[in-house]
């Protein structure tokens, strides 16, 4: 169970490089500014028309057994914050590949390696994303107003309801267990059309999507997460993105269907060829 | 008329933010990082483990007595878990349910039938030669 825990330890101080993301070198403005350690400044280490952004940092602090040890949500929430920030200022002048967290390599001419290795496919990925930011989208649904939505604009389950009042008992059990399932059926049926329409307007307003994984909400369970997805979006556009997702707010809302946007992001979404 | 978040510390979205950093991004090559420095660094197959913090326990990564497991990130990654009627230690429900528990290898009643379904699908057919006239 605890293969991560090797015991070959480094020498305590040896350093390597953590990357935060790689750019174009002509566009870089770089600020005075700590790395991730605290300690460690912010460098760029060239390779023809790149530059990754990097600092030194000392490899025990991100060595697995030691992070295991230590291993407190705190540590990761602090470290995983301040590498946002970084790629988050230097988002703000240029185009980057933001890198994942915990990418380190060992020294300068290792990284140098790697980008000689994967040159043309961060110039090809970054000329995709020239212009453009990602936003998270989520949709939320109030299952009671969604539900009552689907009873009030449903003829079919309309008029089963008023028949309902007039039966005996036991005919009145069976019908009102008809309307159940047609009520369940029905919901399905509106959801998966609500999703593919909200994915459906998106799309016309975005470069580029990516869905996460929601659990959907099997039971009734209120504002639960119905849909969480990524865009990739022109800066240009984003006040015609925005609108849309208004647009689809001004629809949706009486049906107990609810958006955030979240953003804007680097394309950690989009990085991949 | 709605308007974008973009403070990435409030509590909500912090959690946005170590996923995108965990499981997103460009992953520096993980070869040249591992085997270079000679010790294991935080690679690829830790990182899928951080993602959803409380599966850590799945790679060996126990929390030490003393963690805060109050935090945002870590309520989050509770919802989808649920306690080993066994051993009591937390596991991805999914996985709990519909396989086992990866620690003391309990099977849920669900995940027996279905394992019975597949033992009586892969058995031989025992086949009875049609008696000709």
């Amino acid at each position: 169970m605890m293969t991560y825990f090797k015991n070959n330890t480094p020498d305590v101080n040896e350093k390597g490089l953590y990357v935060y993301c790689i750019m174009p070198k002509d566009v870089v403005t770089i600020h005075d500014q700590k790395g991730i350690d605290g300690e460690g400044s912010l460098f760029l280490v060239q390779y023809r028309e790149l530059v990754a952004v990097v600092s030194e940092v000392k490899l025990k602090d991100f060595k697995l057994s030691m992070v295991a040890k230590e291993m407190v949500m705190e540590w990761a929430e602090e470290k995983v914050r301040i590498h946002e920030k970084i790629v988050e200022r230097l988002m703000k002048e240029n185009d980057l590949l933001p890198t994942s967290f915990g990418s380190i390599v060992s020294n300068k001419e290792a990284l140098i390696d790697l980008m000689t290795d994967k040159y043309y496919e961060y110039i090809s990925v970054l000329e995709k994303l020239k212009g453009k930011e990602e936003w998270t989208i989520k949709a939320y649904l109030s299952f009671e107003k969604f539900k009552q939505a689907l009873e009030d604009n449903t003829p079919e389950i309309r008029k089963r309801k008023e028949i309902l009042s007039a039966l005996s008992k036991s005919d009145a059990f069976l019908m009102k267990r008809k309307i159940d399932n047609l009520v369940k059926e029905q919901m399905d049926i509106r959801l998966e059309n609500v999703l593919l329409h909200i994915v459906e307007v998106l799309r016309k307003v975005s470069e580029c999507e990516a869905f996460s994984n929601v659990e959907f909400p099997k039971h009734q369970k209120d504002n639960s997460i119905i849909l969480k997805a990524s865009y990739l979006v022109k800066k240009s556009i984003f006040q015609d993105f925005l609108q849309q997702i208004n647009k689809l707010t001004d629809e949706l809302e009486s049906e107990g269907i609810t958006f955030e946007v979240i953003g804007p992001w680097p394309p950690y979404s989009f990085v991949e060829d | 008329m709605l308007e974008p978040v973009r403070d990435k510390n409030e509590k909500s979205t912090l959690v946005d933010v170590i996923d995108r950093l965990l499981d997103k991004g460009l992953v520096i090559n993980a070869d040249i990082t591992v085997s270079v420095a000679g010790v294991e660094l935080l690679g690829v197959k830790v990182r899928a483990a951080l993602a959803s913090f409380a599966t850590a326990a799945k790679y060996g990564l126990e929390f030490p007595s003393g963690t805060n497991v109050e935090t945002a990130a870590w309520k989050e990654a509770q919802a989808g878990m649920e306690t080993c009627p066994q051993c009591g230690k937390e596991v991805c429900k999914e996985e709990l349910l519909n396989e086992c528990c990866p620690w003391c290898g309990w099977i849920s009643a669900k995940a027996e039938m279905k394992l019975a379904e597949k033992a009586m699908e892969e058995k031989p057919r025992i086949v009875a030669p049609i008696p000709q006239k």
